[in-house]
């Protein structure tokens, strides 16, 4: 008799899966979850997408109303125009008027994962208004509840859901049959437990693995939520390899928790419990330790900087020392206009600076710690097959906190290069103020609406990339040590 | 009461409850003593960073009252007592405004901006271990409460030797939830004994709150117990109760709130702030331009019957800031308003919601009661934009009613300032949150009822 | 066919197997019979190679089932006394399945004809198998026996907890593999079965045999004195 060849065995044992009603009622389930979860996905890419057209029509929109501003004002008229109803000045404009958007539009891959896009606007208004302490202080406030009650997305369904899946799948393969007394007929077959758990979880690893690839691939066709792959099909291979492997990291869980012949009750009780722990504990003792690693600058010790600053600048003669001081150091041929220095906006372009210089190392700190924040959260999440997957996913969806962070320092740094467009202009106005013409209520002559910076989005491919492919590293890693596991735990059969 | 005592005995020699016992207290202690932790120091950074602001109000040079409007301050949410236990939507929201002219700020700086995304991973808090452990504690418990005696036969001993199955289940729930009581209620009641004593809680009757949040939590707890129990009746195998405990778990526990959340957002959807936002910018453009400056302006001298400004009896710039700051108060309460108004709505079908999660209607109850609810924090934005009006106002007025000539500015000292009281917040007394505790509490008590109810004809046919 | 030499098993102190010895050759049915705890599955857990001897020898079909459990395993089949099946698949499916975990493609007719030849009515061969009877589950333990053609058939308890007309027919069903040529060695308590089935039994006390018998030279009450009085010696 010669021993059971493996394919054979594997396809008794697919169809001894495919047979039960609790397989189907399992994909059935997942597939209904996936779908959903696309749907919710899909409508939030198309909001983000509404949001993002509503700010690029906003900027349209003021460029337009400025331009018929100018005009109307460029004529002789009897009214009064103050510098906030008045797009020929420049600080007029630049402070009341502009409508400068940073964005981060979604990625191709963005209705995988929710991630960090229901605390962090994608969309940041750029205004010089009225002070702020930090870059991140937009966001859209909505309701908490479902906030504290997370999305249901396809990363919570792949995450979280799909381990669950394949543990009522494959938790109790061979404690089962151990508890009904089958275990005792199968091992005293002319064959070693090794053979028979490999057929068996091999199984279910298909089975699981068909299970949801196919119900994702599904979900995303009747959603419609995937945007044009080009250039991205390369992250999206990666993703679904990535997948595969979290989904077999599961099934060898499974395995090997089956090699310790607890019978069915403990199996089912040990594979929850390292749910919980892989999913739930460790992410959060994960956040603890980003926490200890990288500790959150403190708001309330900025805040309290930036009024002492505000204090000091409007405390008796400070404001017109610094202003000067400013100016001296910006335009040194306008030392000889000392009545610039109560010009309101240049007052508030050294006011800005001398902020600017008081809460440079908080909102250094505020960005050394996104920043630092997102890269412990990069390292440590290769700890838990739950984390790397979720943030490979979140990463693919460009909806990650990394990006967040480049995205706020990016925001900064277009606010800077509005800053320098501006001040130049704004300092030209006041040396030399030219009026559109005489009698006319424009007050100045600024027009280059369209020669502000607008802001140049990133699609982050290359970092979502790289994380999927950590991410299919770690999880292949994961899945082989605790095959390795099983294989050694499953020498013999019980007595 | 022998039976009662005799089934607690066996509960105190089964190791799973000396180990889930321990576990689940390490976890609350650990998690609550930190949040308790972080409270005091935030409190502590409020309580100073609140002061220096009032002693910069306060210690502001003599200049034109707009300009201390504009020079403004910060003013800080304190944490409810109780956030250690539930912090609620705390971190959700906001919970430090800047108080300036003309703008209703949002509340900002959230903790969970600050938090990173694995803080969002479910243990965070006292009030999501309940949540989230709790159940699992309660199922691993009580899942083999009958089925395991089925399988040793004793079950059989039991019944057969004619002890009543009614009173079989009473000895063993009471059993099983004294054990409750004992990891779970004791570790809650001493952690918020802890907060309530160490924190200001004025106006707060956080002892009430305390005594109704553990309340709540043990009901939760008390819910699962009995879906352990009732599974554990019906089950033939202790495997296929917990099996169904545990799907049922990860149903109720797991998937449900996030459909709940789902669902809630198709049926009761708040409005867009991004589409409120451009709706109070619309409203405010058509009345910031200066021919409509100018038509008010004309409007004002024809009110008086004057033709220039300096003949006014009141100041023509502080009468139109002051109209203006009315204008821009009603298109804040009409779309700011509707915002909130949404949200509330949508709060409310959350606690509905709870129908299909005890986990939902529990989410809804606990911060209700731990006062870090949704309404606490609209309460408080709405307490600031209030105390913001007045200080405009007040300013606003001081220009009005003392007109200067020939483009003469106004100098206003402290004594303008001192009329500025600190702010304060009151929070909406527990009579409201019990209010707004009926819906999620019936939820839950509906909940409970109906596995009770389920119990009854399981344990009519308790068979071996 | 079995070849069992000074085996000693020891779990902790408590000693199993004590230098037991057994043989069993082509068409014998042998009957282990023993108290609980007398070291009956202890054997066959050392003949099916779940235990290893910690001295002696175990050897099936000359293979040593303590270093090659796999290889010796392939001339054994075994009956356990609760012959457990998969509860959703029917007797065809689940002897084929077994089958395959044997190493054999059986076709879905030789199945048939095999529970059939095992005493399995055609009624039940297509029905779940988790409606049959003890019996009917213990003819489908046949049925993968007779599949295998396995030369050593190891039985335990084959009789509890049947009915005496099942019980009958599992006796004619062992006489006729016996008859085969099949070594067949079954642990039991049943001295009524025991008696019309077995050629040789074994009294196995405290992990040794200690009296073999011809159970027809004897009837059943001189059986069950002679077993009993064995019992009382070893255990003195």
């Amino acid at each position: 008799m010669s021993a059971a060849r493996f394919p054979h065995l594997l396809r008794a044992e697919l169809r001894l899966i495919l047979r039960e009603r609790l397989t189907w009622a399992i994909l059935a389930a997942l597939v209904a979850a996936l779908c959903l979860a696309a749907s919710t996905g899909a409508g939030r890419v198309a909001a983000e997408r509404g949001a993002l057209a509503q700010a690029a029509a906003d900027g349209a929109r003021v460029v337009h109303e400025a331009r018929a501003a100018h005009e109307r004002y460029g004529r002789p008229a009897p009214i009064k125009v103050n510098y906030w109803q008045d797009p020929t000045d420049a600080f007029g404009y630049m402070t009341y008027f502009m409508a400068a958007h940073a964005v981060k539009p979604p990625t191709p891959l963005a209705v995988l994962a929710a991630g960090q896009s229901d605390v962090q606007p994608a969309v940041m208004r750029v205004g010089f208004g009225y002070s702020t302490v930090f870059d991140d202080t937009a966001y859209e406030p909505g309701s908490a509840a479902k906030l504290r009650l997370g999305p249901f997305d396809l990363a919570f369904v792949l995450v979280y859901l799909v381990p669950l899946a394949v543990i009522a799948l494959a938790g109790t393969r061979l404690s089962s049959e151990q508890d009904r007394g089958i275990l005792r007929l199968i091992a005293s077959q002319p064959i070693g437990p090794r053979r028979v758990a490999g057929a068996k979880f091999g199984a279910v690893a298909l089975v699981a693995v068909a299970g949801v690839l196919g119900g994702t691939a599904l979900a995303l066709l009747v959603s419609g939520g995937l945007g044009s792959l080009d250039g991205w099909n390369g992250t999206l291979a990666l993703l679904v390899m990535a997948l595969a492997a979290y989904v077999a990291v599961w099934v060898a869980a499974c395995t090997v928790v089956a090699s310790f012949w607890r019978g069915a009750v403990a199996a089912l009780a040990i594979l929850v419990l390292a749910w919980v722990c892989v999913t739930v504990a460790l992410p959060t003792a994960l956040a603890l330790a980003v926490d200890a690693l990288s500790p959150v600058p403190s708001r309330i010790a900025a805040i309290d900087a930036s009024r002492r600053a505000q204090a000091h600048f409007y405390t008796g003669a400070e404001g017109s020392r610094i202003t000067a001081a400013w100016l001296a150091g910006t335009v040194p041929e306008a030392a000889r206009r000392p009545d610039l220095v109560e010009a309101p906006e240049i007052k508030r372009l050294a006011r800005d600076a001398f902020y600017d210089t008081a809460l440079a190392g908080y909102r250094d700190a505020a960005r050394a710690h996104a920043l630092a924040g997102a890269a412990w959260g990069r390292r440590l999440a290769v700890l838990s097959p739950a984390t790397i997957l979720g943030l490979a996913l979140e990463t693919a969806a460009g909806t990650d906190a990394g990006r967040h962070a480049a995205f706020l320092s990016a925001g900064a740094a277009y606010r800077r290069d509005l800053s320098a467009f501006f001040e130049p202009r704004i300092l030209a106005q006041a040396l030399e103020p030219r009026p559109v013409c005489d009698g006319c209520p424009a007050r100045l002559d600024f027009d280059a609406y369209d020669a502000v910076p607008s802001f140049a989005p990133s699609l982050p491919r290359a970092a979502a990339e790289r994380q999927t492919l950590m991410a299919l590293g770690s999880l292949m890693a994961g899945a082989l040590l605790l095959a390795a596991v099983a294989h050694r735990r499953l020498a013999e059969w019980p007595a | 009461m022998r039976r009662i005592a005799a089934e607690l005995a066996l509960t105190a020699r089964d190791a799973r409850l000396r180990w889930i016992g321990s576990v689940l207290v390490l976890l609350l202690l650990v998690t609550g003593l930190g949040a308790w932790r972080d409270a005091a120091r935030y409190a502590g950074e409020v309580g100073q960073v609140t002061a220096a602001e009032r002693a910069r109000w306060l210690g502001q040079d003599a200049k034109n009252p707009h300009s201390a409007d504009h020079f403004g301050l910060w003013v800080f949410r304190a944490s409810a007592p109780l956030a250690v236990l539930d912090p609620g939507t705390e971190p959700y929201t906001g919970r430090m405004v800047r108080v300036e002219a003309h703008v209703f700020n949002e509340a900002v700086y959230r903790a969970v901006q600050d938090a990173g995304p694995l803080a969002r991973s479910g243990l965070g808090s006292v009030a999501e271990i309940v949540q989230l452990v709790v159940p699992l504690a309660a199922i691993l418990l009580g899942f083999s409460a009958f089925a395991a005696d089925r399988k040793r036969g004793t079950l059989r001993l039991a019944l057969g030797n004619g002890v009543p199955p009614g009173r079989l289940f009473a000895s063993r729930f009471t059993a099983l939830f004294i054990a409750l009581l004992a990891v779970v209620g004791a570790p809650l009641l001493g952690i918020g004994g802890l907060a309530v004593v160490s924190q200001e809680g004025a106006g707060w009757q956080a002892v009430p709150r305390l005594f109704a949040w553990v309340a709540a939590q043990l009901a939760y707890a008390t819910a699962f117990l009995l879906l352990a129990m009732l599974v554990s009746l019906v089950a033939r195998t202790a495997r296929g109760a917990l099996a169904a405990a545990l799907a049922a778990w990860v149903v109720l526990c797991v998937a449900a709130p996030r459909l709940a959340s789902a669902g809630v957002d198709a049926f009761a959807p708040a409005l867009a702030y991004r589409d409120v936002r451009a709706r109070i910018d619309a409203g405010f453009r058509a009345h910031r331009t200066a021919e409509a400056n100018d038509v008010r302006a004309r409007e004002v001298l024809a009110r008086y019957g004057v033709s220039d400004a300096d003949e006014l009896p009141v100041d023509l710039r502080g009468l139109m800031m002051s109209e203006n700051e009315s204008h821009n108060f009603a298109v804040y309460d009409r779309e700011l308003g509707a915002f909130f108004d949404s949200l509330a709505a949508q709060e409310r079908a959350f606690a509905w919601a709870g129908l299909l999660s005890p986990r939902v209607a529990l989410q809804s109850l606990s911060q209700t009661l731990a006062g870090t609810d949704f309404a606490q924090h609209a309460h408080f934005v709405w307490a600031v934009e209030s105390y913001r009006r007045g200080i405009s106002e007040r300013m606003n007025a001081e220009i009005r009613d003392h007109p200067q000539r020939g483009g003469a500015v106004l100098v206003a000292g402290p004594d303008l300032w001192r009329e500025i009281p600190p702010f304060v917040l009151q929070p909406l007394p527990f009579a409201r949150a019990l209010a707004d505790a009926r819906v999620p509490a019936l939820v839950l008590a509906l909940w409970l009822g109906l596995l009770a109810a389920l119990c009854i004809p399981g344990i009519r046919r308790l068979r071996p | 066919m079995l070849a069992i030499r000074g085996a000693t098993k020891r779990f902790g102190d408590r000693p199993a197997l004590d230098g037991l010895d057994l043989s069993l050759r082509r068409g014998e049915v042998f009957a282990l019979l023993g108290p609980n705890g007398a070291g009956k599955t202890t054997t066959v857990n050392l003949i099916l190679g779940f235990l290893k001897a910690d001295a002696g020898s175990v050897r099936v079909c000359g293979i040593d089932a303590g270093t090659d459990p796999i290889g010796a395993r392939r001339h054994v089949a075994y009956i356990p006394e609760q012959v457990a099946l998969y509860p959703g698949l029917s007797g065809v499916e689940n002897l084929r399945y077994f089958a395959t975990l044997a190493g054999l493609d059986l076709a879905k007719e030789t199945a048939v004809a095999l529970l059939a030849e095992a005493g399995l009515g055609r009624e039940a061969h297509r029905r779940p198998a988790g409606s049959y009877s003890k019996g009917m589950r213990q003819k489908v333990g046949i049925a993968v026996a007779l599949a295998r053609q396995a030369r050593l058939l190891l039985l335990d308890e084959p009789t509890s907890g049947l009915d005496p007309s099942a019980a009958a027919d599992f006796s004619v069903t062992v006489r006729a593999a016996a008859d085969r040529g099949t070594a067949i060695l079954m642990a039991t308590h049943d001295l009524y079965r025991v008696r019309e089935m077995a050629d040789r039994v074994g009294v196995l006390s405290r992990g040794r045999i200690v009296e073999e018998i011809a159970p027809r030279t004897l009837d059943h009450v001189g059986l069950e004195r002679l077993y009993m009085e064995r019992l009382a010696g070893g255990a003195a």
